[in-house]
């Protein structure tokens, strides 16, 4: 049989990118998505979590003083962690909050000073940049610092946010 | 990143692809109309959300919701959440706070007092009951005040979402190695002698939590009838308690609560009745001649049945019992003193009554509710010699106090739920001035007698 070299095809090029394809429908409990533990979503709703467990525990020990003791308790077995790891580990993420509030204030108040003008491209992502680099800090710094079994439970800890997150596109629904 | 476009041509065969590649900007245009090619979906801002409720310690269960606002247009959004707090499907708190902050996360939490002025908030928690269709979601969604003041008018899609049910429990007592779950508990009190004869002096109760796994704390605390038990530990799942002191009379009416609380959060009471021996029921026996019972004439023997009685007026089933006998003196004004008599000379030995077929008993009750008190007179020794039984015969010779100690096998040890006066007449023998109940126990110590 004759070969017909003129009809083959060779593609030497393939085009690559990462795509993101959110749902864009009003959801109810959709089904979770499908956010690895390490993602940055996920880091920052951590952080954010124990401080909101500890501002909330602060907030409660307040008017029940003896309270106090237990409520941290609860905050060291909400991660799983050993006493010693949760210091570590409300160190950690005590330092990645207070660097992303000042982010946030700092990208807030460059918000706000738009009034008029529009905002930098560059800003903006130089923002964003500094937040992602804010979160792989959190993920270095407790690979080192946690005990093997705090670092399961970190690990733990992750997987169980991540199951439980969802994300979706913030689309302009006047725009659709 | 995303490709928006590609070139491919076939050269010689060979297809060659130019990719392209646009670069997602950072303004309020592309936030509000979408990526470069005008993808709604690519506008460089994603939501995230979840919503949770975890019991924090014994008594606060606490509830949060975040919305977190990502990506490169993450600074001209203001993440936005509003939750609604269930318990079953009462709606306990509605957090509508709006924002003012652009990017990053923002949450509302609560917190649950389970037990808070004497109420119990229990049962199960949820942040957002919409998909019962019985209440609302939450709602997590962005705003952007700065693209809509410049002209970029901007409505972020909303999402809703519930959280998980978290149902909270009172803390429970059981008593240990019982079946089922008894909402009360009787044991006895035997004057401070232990349990005997399956009188039970103490019991194991446990302490249940109801919420979490592993060591979770629980104190407890009597809170009626303190000075009638002990209960030790007063800490942890398994105490003992033991009884220092009987329920009141009347009935079985339980006098006695105790509580477990885990962090604050407390159990129902849990209540307690302590019977003991109370009353006793005295009457005539058998009676007959010295010969009867294989000794020598002349003289009598005769008996008195006795019985036992709780708190409630009900008998007790046998139970080892012992008496004392203390002050053998001869009658006052009678015809006998130690110049005519050796009756006194020879006072008798205290008895004890066991349960049929105890072993290292050798005296036992005569059914399960009643035991016999011998008296017998026997024999050409005593002086004056006894003669046969009559019990209207009026010369007594010399009496004692009868003390009757209830769950011990030793006078002066355990409840004694009567005394008396035991007189030994020539001809018979008889119980007289019978206190029963005795109500302060103290009465019955060694030394205080009433003959």
């Amino acid at each position: 049989m004759r070969t017909r070299f003129s009809r083959i095809v060779i593609v030497i090029g393939l085009c690559s990118g990462s795509f993101e394809t959110f749902s864009t429908q009003v959801v109810h409990a959709q089904a979770p998505s499908p956010l690895t533990p390490d993602s940055p979503i996920v880091l920052e709703h951590v952080v954010y979590l124990n401080d909101g467990l500890k501002s909330e525990a602060a907030k409660i020990a307040a008017s029940e003083p003896a309270s106090g003791a237990s409520l941290h308790r609860g905050i060291v077995s909400r991660f799983g962690v050993s006493e010693n790891g949760y210091i570590t580990l409300d160190g950690v993420l005590s330092k990645a909050k207070s660097d992303l509030d000042q982010l946030r204030l700092a990208r807030s108040q460059y918000v706000a000073s738009l009034v008029s003008a529009a905002p930098s491209d560059t800003q903006l992502k130089g923002f964003e940049a500094r937040r992602s680099a804010i979160l792989s800090g959190v993920v270095s710094a407790l690979s080192t610092q946690l005990n093997a079994s705090d670092r399961q439970a970190w690990r733990n800890i992750l997987a169980d946010l991540a199951g439980k997150i969802r994300i979706g596109s913030v689309s302009n629904a006047n725009h659709r | 990143m995303r490709i928006t476009d590609s070139l491919c041509i076939a050269v010689k065969g060979v297809l060659l692809c130019i990719c392209s590649v646009a670069v997602l900007r950072a303004d309020c245009n592309t936030l509000v109309y979408g990526g470069a090619n005008g993808n709604p979906n690519d506008i460089g801002a994603n939501d995230s959300w979840y919503s949770d409720t975890y019991r924090l310690d014994g008594n606060h269960v606490v509830s949060y919701s975040q919305t977190t606002i990502t990506g490169v247009n993450a600074g001209l959004v203001r993440p936005q959440v509003i939750t609604y707090l269930y318990l079953g499907s009462t709606l306990m708190y509605t957090n509508n706070i709006t924002n003012t902050t652009y990017g990053g996360t923002y949450t509302q939490t609560d917190t649950s007092q389970l037990f808070l002025n004497n109420n119990y908030y229990l049962g199960t928690y949820q942040l957002g009951l919409g998909s019962t269709g019985n209440g609302n979601y939450n709602n997590h969604w962005g705003d952007s005040p700065i693209c809509t003041g410049q002209g970029y008018p901007y409505s972020a899609l909303h999402y809703y979402d519930y959280g998980n049910q978290y149902t909270a429990f009172k803390p429970t007592i059981t008593v240990t190695g019982a079946s089922g779950n008894p909402t009360s508990w009787g044991f006895w009190y035997l004057g401070g002698a232990p349990s005997i004869d399956g009188y039970y002096t103490q019991v194991g109760l446990t302490g249940n939590t109801n919420w979490g796994t592993g060591t979770r704390p629980i104190t407890w605390t009597t809170i009626q009838g303190a000075s009638k038990i002990n209960t030790n530990p007063t800490t942890g799942p398994n105490v003992t308690v033991t009884a220092l002191a009987p329920s009141a009379y009347g009935g079985y009416n339980p006098d006695i609560q105790v509580q477990i609380s885990t962090d604050g959060l407390p159990s129902a009471p849990f209540p307690l009745f302590i019977n003991t021996p109370y009353t006793m029921l005295t009457g005539a026996g058998t009676y007959g001649t010295c010969t009867d019972i294989g000794m020598a004439e002349p003289g009598y023997h005769n008996s008195v049945q006795h019985g036992l009685a709780d708190l409630a007026g009900a008998s007790l089933v046998w139970i080892t019992t012992t008496e004392s006998l203390e002050n053998d003196h001869y009658v006052v004004g009678g015809m006998y003193n130690a110049s005519n008599s050796n009756w006194a000379a020879s006072p008798s030995n205290p008895s004890t009554w066991c349960p049929v077929g105890k072993s290292g008993c050798s005296l036992f009750w005569d059914t399960n509710t009643s035991f016999s008190d011998f008296t017998a007179v026997c024999g050409p020794s005593p002086i004056p010699n006894a003669s046969s039984y009559n019990p209207n015969g009026t010369n007594p010779v010399d009496n004692l106090t009868q003390k009757f100690w209830v769950g011990s096998a030793a006078g002066f040890s355990g409840e004694c739920p009567q005394e008396d006066v035991l007189t030994y007449y020539t001809d018979h023998g008889s119980v007289s001035g019978i206190v029963t109940p005795v109500t302060n126990q103290s009465q019955c110590a060694s030394g205080n007698v009433i003959n």
